[in-house]
Parts: C-alpha cells; sequence; structure tokens
C-alpha cells in the first residue's frame, strides 16, 4: 500500500534528480571515456605512425611528435626486402590454421560431451580441462622440447602444431560448451526420437544449428596460435621457419634497434587479426562468458 | 541449474538401464579425443617434468644423466636467486593482476553506461588483447626507450623542470623501474579480459536490486558496495584467479624486454627456470625450479577454489 503511494513520488524525485545530475555525470563519464581510449589507442597509434616515419626521423630526438614529416612506406618495402617477412607471414598461417582446424574439430566433440551428456565423473573432468590452465608452461615446455628432439620434429611445422593444442583445445573446449548449451535442448531430443543416433543427431543437427559459433571458435584458437611466442621461439632455430611473432624479435639488432622496421613488422602482423577479431569478438564474449557468469 | 538436476537424477536410480549406461558411453567417447591430445601435450609432459627434476641433466652434454635424488632441490634452496624470484613473480603476478582487476572494473562500469557508440567503445576495449604479447613487449619497448614517448610527455608536462625525473630515463634498465614498467606493459595487454568479464557480469545484475536501493536512499557508492560487488563476487574471484596464475607463468614480456635483467630486477620464477633450462641447458635444475611454481600453482588454486565456495553459497 505504501509502495503505491511513494512510488510515483520517487519516479518524479529521480526525474527531477536525473535533470540536474545527468550531464554532470554523464560529463565525468565521457571524460573518463576519453581516457580510456587514449590510454588503449595510444601506444599503437604510436606504433603505427612510427612505422610511416623513415629511420632517420625516427632517430631524431626532436622528432618524437604524432606529426610524420616526410611519410615513407620505405619500412614496409624493406620489411619484405631485407627480411624473409613473406615466409614469416606464411609459418604463422600455416601452424595458427591447422592448429585452428584441429583444435576445433576435436574440440567440438568434447565441448558437446560436456554441454549435453550426462555421465560418471563429468564434473571432475570438466575440472581437468581447466586445470590445464593452472600448468605452468615452463614446467611442460623442457619435456616437449626433449620429445621433440628425439621424434626429430624439432624445426618443424609440427612441434609448433602439437604444442599449441596445449592451450588451443581447453580454450575451444569452454568456448563450444557455451555456445552448444545455447541450442535448444527439443531440436537434439526429437532427432533421437526420429531414430537419428548420436552421432547423427551431432552432425545433422547440433554443428550445422551452432555454425556461427563453430567459426567463431576456429577463428579464436586462429588468433591465439597466430600470438604465440614462447614455444615458437624454443622449437625452432632456422630462420625459414620463424612464425611473425619470432620473427619480429629476431629483427632487433644487438646494439640498434630499428624501430622503424619493427613497427612496421608490428603493424602487418597485427592488423589481419585486429580485422578477424572485429567480425567476431561478439561471439567470444557471449561464449566466454556463457557458462561462467551464469555459474 | 536444470542441468544439474537432470545430471543427477539417472544416477539415483538404483541400476543403471541400458539407455543411460549408452548416453554415459557416448558421453566418454566424444571427450576422447580432446582428452588423449591433452595428455600428451600437457598432462605427461608435466609428469616428465617431475622425474627431470630429479636428474642430472644437461642439454649439451646429453649423454651423461643420472638420477640424483633431491640434489637439484638442495641446490636451489641454497641459490641466493630462489628468494629473489619467488618474490619478484608475486611482485609481478599480483602487481599486474591488482590493476588490471581495478582498470578492468573501471572500464567495465563505464561501458555499462548508456553512452553513446557503446558497441564502438565496447569493441575498442578488446584492441590490446589482440595484439600478441610479444609484439605488445616490443611496442611498449620503443614507448619507454630513454627518447620515447613517456619520456616525451613527462617533459611536455613538466616533470623535468620539476627535477621529478631525469629526462632521458631509461625504464627498462633502471633496475628500480624495470619491474614496475614491466607491470604496466602487462596491465595494457591483459585488462580487456576482465573487462570482458566484469561487463557480463554487471549485465547479469537484475535492475530491479538498484532500483530498490534507490528508493531506500542509497547512494551509488552504497550501491555499488552493497550489490553490485557481492553479486560479482564468484567473477571477479575467477577471473583474478586466472589472471594470477597466467601472469606468474607468463614469460613472454619479460623475454622479450630484459630477459630478467637488469641485475635480475626482472628475474621471474619462470624466466629463471627457462633461463636455466635453455639457456644454460640444466635441464635438471630448470624442470625442479618449474616443480617449485607447478607446487604454487596448486596452492592458488586450492585457496582460491576455497574460497569461490564461499563466496557462491
Amino acid at each position: 500500500m505504501s509502495m503505491r503511494i511513494t512510488a510515483p513520488r520517487t519516479a518524479a524525485m529521480t526525474a527531477a534528480k536525473h535533470r540536474v545530475r545527468l550531464p554532470a555525470r554523464m560529463v565525468l563519464v565521457y571524460f573518463l571515456l576519453a581516457g580510456l581510449t587514449l590510454a588503449i589507442v595510444m601506444p599503437f597509434l604510436w606504433l603505427f605512425l612510427g612505422s610511416f616515419k623513415s629511420s632517420f626521423e625516427l632517430m631524431q630526438n626532436q622528432s618524437q611528435t604524432l606529426w610524420i614529416k616526410n611519410p615513407t612506406l620505405e619500412n614496409y618495402q624493406r620489411l619484405f626486402r631485407e627480411y624473409d617477412f613473406a615466409r614469416y607471414f606464411l609459418n604463422s598461417t600455416i601452424v595458427a590454421g591447422v592448429t585452428a582446424v584441429f583444435a576445433t574439430s576435436v574440440s567440438a566433440f568434447a565441448g558437446y560431451s560436456l554441454a549435453r551428456f550426462t555421465f560418471a565423473g563429468k564434473s571432475f573432468l570438466s575440472f581437468l580441462i581447466l586445470l590445464t590452465q593452472m600448468i605452468p608452461v615452463i614446467a611442460t615446455i623442457i619435456p616437449l622440447y626433449l620429445w621433440f628432439q628425439w621424434l626429430h620434429l624439432l624445426d618443424t611445422y609440427w612441434a609448433l602444431i602439437i604444442a599449441y593444442n596445449a592451450f588451443a583445445i581447453p580454450f575451444c573446449t569452454w568456448l563450444l560448451r557455451g555456445f552448444f548449451m545455447e541450442i535448444p535442448k527439443e531440436l537434439e531430443e526429437a532427432a533421437e526420437i526420429d531414430g537419428a543416433g548420436q552421432l547423427g543427431t551431432f552432425f545433422r543437427i547440433v554443428l550445422p544449428l551452432s555454425l556461427p559459433g563453430l567459426v567463431a571458435t576456429l577463428i579464436f584458437s586462429f588468433i591465439l596460435a597466430w600470438q604465440e611466442f614462447l614455444f615458437a621461439v624454443t622449437f625452432t632455430s632456422k630462420a625459414e621457419l620463424r612464425t611473425l611473432t619470432v620473427g619480429i624479435a629476431a629483427m632487433r639488432g644487438r646494439d640498434i634497434v630499428d624501430w622503424g622496421l619493427l613497427n612496421a613488422g608490428v603493424v602487418v602482423s597485427t592488423v589481419p587479426l585486429a580485422v578477424l577479431f572485429a567480425f567476431v569478438q561478439r561471439y567470444l564474449v557471449k561464449g566466454l562468458t556463457a557458462g561462467a557468469v551464469k555459474g | 541449474m536444470s542441468a544439474t538436476m537432470t545430471a543427477r537424477a539417472p544416477a539415483r536410480r538404483p541400476m543403471l538401464d541400458r539407455r543411460t549406461l549408452k548416453r554415459w558411453m557416448a558421453g566418454y567417447l566424444f571427450l576422447l579425443p580432446a582428452m588423449i591430445c591433452l595428455a600428451v601435450v600437457s598432462f605427461v609432459p608435466m609428469f616428465q617434468g617431475i622425474v627431470t627434476s630429479f636428474e642430472n641433466f644437461s642439454l649439451f652434454r646429453p649423454g651423461q644423466r643420472g638420477f640424483v635424488g633431491l640434489d637439484q632441490y638442495r641446490y636451489l634452496a641454497e641459490d641466493p636467486l630462489l628468494a629473489r624470484t619467488f618474490w619478484q613473480s608475486w611482485y609481478f603476478a599480483l602487481g599486474s593482476v591488482a590493476l588490471q582487476a581495478i582498470l578492468g572494473m573501471a572500464s567495465a562500469l563505464l561501458l555499462n553506461q548508456n553512452i553513446w557508440f557503446r558497441g564502438f567503445f565496447r569493441g575498442l576495449v578488446l584492441i590490446p588483447w589482440v595484439v600478441p604479447g610479444a609484439l605488445a613487449a616490443m611496442m611498449f619497448g620503443l614507448l619507454f626507450t630513454s627518447t620515447g614517448l613517456v619520456n616525451t610527455l613527462l617533459a611536455d608536462l613538466g616533470l623535468v623542470d620539476l627535477g621529478l625525473i631525469n629526462a632521458a630515463h631509461p625504464w627498462l634498465s633502471d633496475p628500480r623501474t624495470s619491474m614496475p614498467t614491466i607491470i604496466m606493459a602487462n596491465t595494457w595487454k591483459g585488462f580487456p579480459f576482465f573487462t570482458v568479464m566484469f561487463l557480463a557480469a554487471l549485465q547479469s545484475i537484475p535492475k530491479d536490486y538498484y532500483e530498490a536501493a534507490m528508493i531506500d536512499g542509497a547512494s551509488n557508492w552504497q550501491s555499488f558496495r552493497h550489490i553490485t560487488l557481492p553479486s560479482m563476487a564468484p567473477t571477479i574471484l575467477i577471473t583474478t584467479l586466472l589472471g594470477t596464475i597466467w601472469t606468474f607463468n607468463s614469460i613472454d614480456l619479460i623475454y622479450i624486454l630484459t630477459s630478467g635483467g637488469p641485475y635480475y630486477s626482472t628475474m621471474t620464477l619462470a624466466m629463471f627456470s627457462y633461463n636455466q633450462g635453455f639457456g644454460r641447458g640444466n635441464i635438471g635444475y630448470a624442470s625442479a625450479i618449474g616443480v617449485v611454481i607447478l607446487a604454487l600453482m596448486a596452492i592458488i588454486t586450492i585457496v582460491y577454489l576455497a574460497a569461490y565456495r564461499r563466496v557462491e553459497r
């Protein structure tokens, strides 16, 4: 009863309050937002602009401005002329591509199992998959190195592709589990009543329905593998097998760092990722938080 | 909720009928390929690493390899670098995660407001996430050189004239500022993950709670303290747990920026182990350090899980 009397009054009060408070509050919000944007964009913008400056201009103390006096593509040209940058690009694409396809396929089954099936020890097994995130890379990289040495897989794509599953599979499984849980259960039940086996239901109903999720997972695991550095730098020593991250790291000279060249390298290897990411970032947020927040 | 209910129902039945058993089998079989892969690339190497830590084994002299019991651990206990890297690892991990969580919370609260171009800003905040860690490291290396943007900006702000800092302060090669600089770079790279998780948690809090609080005359801070924070507690815990573990184990950034130097000022346990193993070839010793890290991770996980159970209830 009292609620009914107070409610309109508070509504009016808040409306009045809003008229006064909203602008000041929103000014603060936009001010902070501008600060956040600057903090995020500035390092990359600096690098991006630097990639169009000549090395001479970069070395000059006074040229530390956002203004480019003589914009040049020299750095980008040198990247492909003086270094085997195209090769690094190809290596990264091959390794990340194969990793993504393999990890997504394997994880599709695992994610479906965790999303739909019930069986003894399920929570333990899903915990085990999460547990791989807690295992330090440093504890596994040494044995893996020794095995690859023994199998003569060092300095091959295989070493990287195999090792990358260590982080790609848990990530993809978790993401896909979230996507599969969003499919209405009734469709699968109907398929099973119609006599489709579990595998048939999975291939004919579940996978087609979660195609966007599958593509998103494929792209994310591709991005993750593309970003990797430590396995790549440890398992390869030949220049022609360097991935982008390793290749760019190797461009740093002993004494002089050619910043223009490095900047161009970082831009070329990050921009494709950003483009891919822009397409699928909505799915990532949805998939990552599907299980985590709802519990 | 309903998933867990149905999950438990068949188990309570006295006898497993054939259909249930078939579904169990299907569940296992679907999980099998992933489990085999993870065993090969994660679990078996982990145990192999523990075994290697009891051996004397040099990468450069592969022929001589022998069981030495706890010798590696004895050397490690006497190594003055152990205590130093132990504390520096915590400094690095907790410093980064604290900043990431604060920044993540602030940006999540901002992006949860009714702002113009909200979708655009929510995408923008993810940029650091896309930049590969090793390349982000190089980017920050550029910003923090003695003639880099940071020094230029600080000079423009007049800090140099005030005598607060050196005009050409080499942030990464001064042992006093090397670790804070690395933490700053790591914060930039890592905070979007916190933003994403926190934003999702924020959006799942029912709006009525805030309306009720407002009617009761609660201030913004009180609403945040008594509604937002408790509702987000599970997410905050899980995110900080993962963040702490990832940061504690991460090497990329330090490898690229300082490799643990100058004067060991940025040497963490993980970097220490890597240097011993692949720099000096002391595989046994490096594995022993790895086991120490593994034990620490186990302890952190157990403590966090206990905390999580309490928060969940």
